[in-house]
């Protein structure tokens, strides 16, 4: 790389800086406050572990990470048999589908929600066409307003990240050798499971990871939801910044937030550095 | 090429047309159902009209739309500019520092919004810096939100890029801005747009920080739906989310199509 | 060498054999194989060759089972086998680009078919290992496809066709990756595997007529998606049976000649620029025109003054020394021939007068037909 070719180094500093002031620089005052000493001579540590003994707490981070993983596995499952399908057996018009999907990344996640109360909801077309076909009394199901309304929106909301990479990954999948392993004697479902999984690893791991990362700092889907015993960590960080004005424990929780989602980011980029190339713009 | 028998490959298609169409084709079709319906009370809604969207573009809900719109132009336009020159810039460094760095301007995303709004409220609710309550701190959010997408498509547009074209250019007689403004940014002007576009849509459905942050009088159309939705008002809930839909899909065919016209003037 | 019409419905060739019956392949709106018959005895090496687009390696995929025919049905042994999915086939398949699994070693990809069809552990171990032998890569049965060159990855890809023991094994373009000097090994390898397993038929697809002339007992020269020609490598080589297999055959000297009444039964004869020449015998009528097909290196050169039959006299155009043999441009009464002499002859330089003469023997009467239509070398189906 020629020096000369480029601007001087010190060029990187203005947006350096900016960025030191409206993210860095807040950042370390989370910091500083989930550690501020509390009343009565409590000490910042003494705090922070204080909350994050709470049940409140918790309850929020089991909650997070048990919505996070089964999330995670259902997206993987749903997008793997989306992007099999759609990679080796193509109909016309599979780009169409292809784009519809893709179009529900631009999209807010919590529209979904509001989507599901008019399709699951108690007064729902679901409910009401099997109390009408049943001749039931009452409305049947009631998963919506619990964390099964909240994975089957994120599962929906986040399954496209899932079928990017495969989709990817299967489009520059030689073809030949599904064509010999055929010939092989090898039926449809044991090339699947032995040829092309195998080889689909690497967009599983990284698809999977993002994944992991978007359900657990979901909030939108969450607050729609608003089911009572449904509460994730960023939701409890919410609640106890505007509803309660508890700054300090809401900085306390904020912070495990973060870790939590940067080591998931870490993770995400150390397997994007193994696969390269084709995903580098999906961040 | 996988199924060779053709009653496998229809259940296949059938099974795959059911997946999407339940999980994908059935929101995006209710709620566009929703946003015209007069009541729904049985399985059906009935009375269907334009009501609410007319609610939607009077009063209130145009502010919202209004609010929007500008957050999103300006977040996004100030992510390009600001994502661009950082990835420019980068370009000036050994290997090492334009790791380390690069991390530093990826790391916004890998932070959960409502910590980043969470954030601001702690650093800027006192004087001298005082943006809590302003129009401006949501702006700031949206920023901080969508920078490292910018950042992360310009870096990506510049890493594609042949030094070839910058050096002829340069050998040529072009000085470094001219070089700039002629060559290099035309040249990736595909991922500009893209990044101008993923910024706006994602600022568009931003929630999560917004909703810690905006002042009285800048509710953007996602906090609006959710408060529209928290009272039971879910139809004019449903015409504002589809006009959200319309509006970012939009956006995104118009900056696809620019760039594309860009490209061929080439 | 006659051309045959639309031929009865071709009985099944027994045993391993494969047959192709009136198969018509078509993609959206352009036909890729046209009414397309040929029969491939049990234990034969079958070569098929033609141009870029002639519907070689679709009608080899139609035996395999990744193209279907939209008429037309395809035999494997006597089992009529065109609805039959692919892994029920009983075909072995070896591609231009190997196709091995990167994610398994040798000895698993070695092993896959008969894993994938529930064959016993002890088997799968035996069939590994012999098939490894067979190629010569037994010392490679650890190793990943990545570690291993073009060459050997080709001879894995071949052991992993063979493992299933298949009815009949069809490779397609097997050589065009590898460089020319592991080419020239290869054939030497595949011709003694064909000795080595006699009962396999073989399909070979390619379009390198030295790989075709090598290794295959009959070749079949495709065109437009029809077949041009089939027979015995020797005679279809010797005696074309018609101008566009002459051409694409190994190289050709095509002279315009009118044909006249042959001495004997067992000779031609036909006129060119005013000398009677002696060719083999031909069916075509006194009169007609009709092309003089003599290969280069049939072509000797003599003195002016030489007294024998079919002396052809003309002048040097260019010529050119490489190595093996020398070629020569020699101009004769407005047609070019081309003329292979050995290394060491001195001949004479460009622009002198020269003669050249050939046997009867090879030069064969081809009628002048650009359409090169269907003929046959060989007399029997």
């Amino acid at each position: 790389m020629t020096p000369r070719l480029h601007a001087a180094p010190l060029w990187v500093l203005p947006p350096l800086l900016l960025l030191g002031l409206v993210f860095f620089y807040p950042l370390s005052l989370i910091l500083a406050q989930a550690f501020a000493p509390g009343t009565g001579g409590v000490t910042g540590w003494e705090h922070f572990a204080h909350i994050l003994g709470t049940p409140l707490f918790q309850h929020a981070l089991l909650h997070t990470v048990q919505i996070a993983l089964s999330a995670t596995c259902a997206c993987l499952l749903l997008g793997t048999v989306l992007a099999l399908l759609m990679s080796f057996v193509p109909f016309p018009g599979v780009g169409l589908f292809s784009r519809l999907i893709e179009t529900y990344i631009a999209l807010p996640t919590f529209l979904l929600t509001l989507a599901f109360t008019f399709l699951y909801g108690s007064a729902g077309m679901l409910n009401g066409a099997l109390v009408a076909a049943l001749r039931l009394d009452a409305p049947p199901l009631d998963f919506l307003y619990s964390m099964g309304g909240v994975l089957l929106a994120e599962v929906t909301a986040f399954t496209p990240f899932v079928l990017r990479p495969l989709l990817a990954s299967f489009s520059q999948f030689e073809r030949a050798q599904i064509e010999v392993a055929s010939s092989l004697g090898a039926r449809p479902w044991h090339i699947v499971r032995r040829v092309i999984l195998p080889a689909a690893l690497p967009a599983l791991l990284a698809g999977g990871s993002l994944c992991l990362l978007l359900t657990v700092n979901e909030f939108g889907i969450v607050l729609f939801i608003g089911a009572k015993g449904v509460v994730t960590l960023p939701m409890l960080v919410y609640e106890l910044a505007i509803q309660e004005g508890d700054y300090v424990s809401a900085c306390s929780i904020a912070l495990v937030n973060i870790v939590i989602s940067m080591a998931l980011y870490l993770f995400y980029k150390a397997v994007l550095g193994r696969l390269g190339g084709a995903l580098a713009g999906l961040v | 090429m996988l199924v060779w028998s053709r009653p496998a490959r229809w259940a296949l298609w059938c099974a795959f047309g059911a997946l999407v169409a339940v999980f994908y084709g059935l929101p995006l079709a209710v709620i566009a159902l929703a946003s015209v319906a007069g009541e729904w009370n049985g399985i059906f809604p009935s009375k269907l009209g334009l009501l609410h969207y007319r609610m939607a573009l009077s009063g209130d809900l145009r502010d919202q739309i209004r609010a929007s719109l500008l957050t999103g132009l300006g977040a996004s336009a100030a992510a390009l500019l600001a994502g661009s020159w950082a990835a420019l810039a980068l370009r000036a460094h050994t290997e090492a520092v334009r790791k380390w760095l690069s991390l530093a301007f990826f790391i916004p995303s890998a932070v959960p919004s409502v910590s980043v709004g969470l954030g601001l409220l702690v650093a800027f609710s006192q004087p001298p810096l005082l943006l809590n309550g302003t129009t401006l701190i949501v702006l700031v959010a949206h920023f901080v939100l969508v920078f490292a997408f910018t950042f992360g498509n310009v870096s990506a547009g510049l890493h594609g890029l042949m030094p070839e074209f910058e050096l002829v250019a340069r050998s040529l007689g072009a000085t470094p801005g001219y070089c700039l403004r002629r060559i290099t940014l035309p040249l990736i002007a595909p991922q500009l747009a893209t990044a101008f576009s993923l910024s706006f849509a994602l600022s568009m459905g931003e929630l999560g920080a917004t909703v810690m942050i905006y002042p009285p009088g800048w509710m953007t159309m996602p906090v609006g739906i959710f408060s529209l939705s928290d009272r039971g008002e879910v139809f004019d809930g449903s015409a504002l989310s589809i006009l959200l839909i319309l509006i970012t899909l939009v956006a995104l065919l118009v900056v696809a199509r620019l760039a594309e016209q860009g490209h061929d003037r080439r | 060498m006659h051309a045959q019409g639309a031929a009865a419905p071709l009985p099944p060739a027994g045993g391993r054999g494969i047959v192709f019956d009136a198969v018509s392949v078509a993609y959206q709106h352009s036909v890729v194989l046209d009414d397309f018959s040929l029969r491939v005895e049990a234990g034969e090496f079958m070569a098929l060759i033609g141009p870029s687009g002639s519907g070689k390696s679709t009608a080899l995929r139609c035996v395999a089972g990744f193209t279907q025919p939209r008429a037309g049905r395809i035999f494997i042994g006597n089992s009529d086998v065109t609805k039959v999915p692919p892994y029920q086939r009983g075909i072995g398949m070896v591609v231009q680009n190997y196709a091995l699994f990167p994610h398994m070693k040798v000895e698993d990809n070695v092993a896959f078919g008969l894993q994938a069809q529930g064959a016993p552990k002890e088997r799968i171990a035996r069939r590994v290992h012999e098939c490894l032998r067979l190629v010569g890569m037994s010392a490679y049965q650890g190793r990943y496809p990545r570690q291993l060159s073009g060459g050997q990855q080709q001879r894995v890809a071949i052991a992993r066709a063979l493992a299933i023991e298949p009815r009949v094994l069809l490779l397609d373009e097997p050589l065009s990756a590898l460089d020319a000097q592991i080419r020239r090994a290869m054939v030497e390898e595949l011709s003694s595997l064909h000795q080595a397993l006699p009962e396999l038929t073989v399909l070979y697809v390619t379009h390198d007529q030295t790989e075709a002339l090598t290794l295959a007992d009959r070749i079949a020269i495709l065109r437009g998606g029809k077949l041009s020609a089939v027979g015995p490598s020797h005679a279809l080589y010797q005696q074309p049976p018609n101008r566009f297999s002459a051409e694409f055959l190994g190289n050709a000297n095509l002279l315009p000649v009118v044909c006249e009444p042959a001495s004997d039964a067992n000779a031609g004869a036909v006129q060119f620029a005013g000398t009677r020449l002696s060719t083999q015998a031909h069916a075509l009528a006194p009169g007609s025109a009709a092309l003089l097909c003599v290969r280069p290196h049939a072509l000797e050169v003599v003195d002016a003054g030489c007294a024998m039959a079919n002396v052809l006299h003309g002048t040097v155009q260019s010529e050119y020394w490489h190595g093996e043999q020398q070629t020569l441009r020699v101009e004769c009464a407005g047609a070019v021939l081309r003329v292979s002499a050995p290394p060491h002859l001195t001949l004479p330089p460009v622009g002198a007068r020269i003669s050249v003469r050939f046997d009867a023997a090879l030069a064969t009467v081809v009628p002048d037909d650009a359409s090169g239509s269907q003929g046959r070398a060989d007399a029997a189906l």
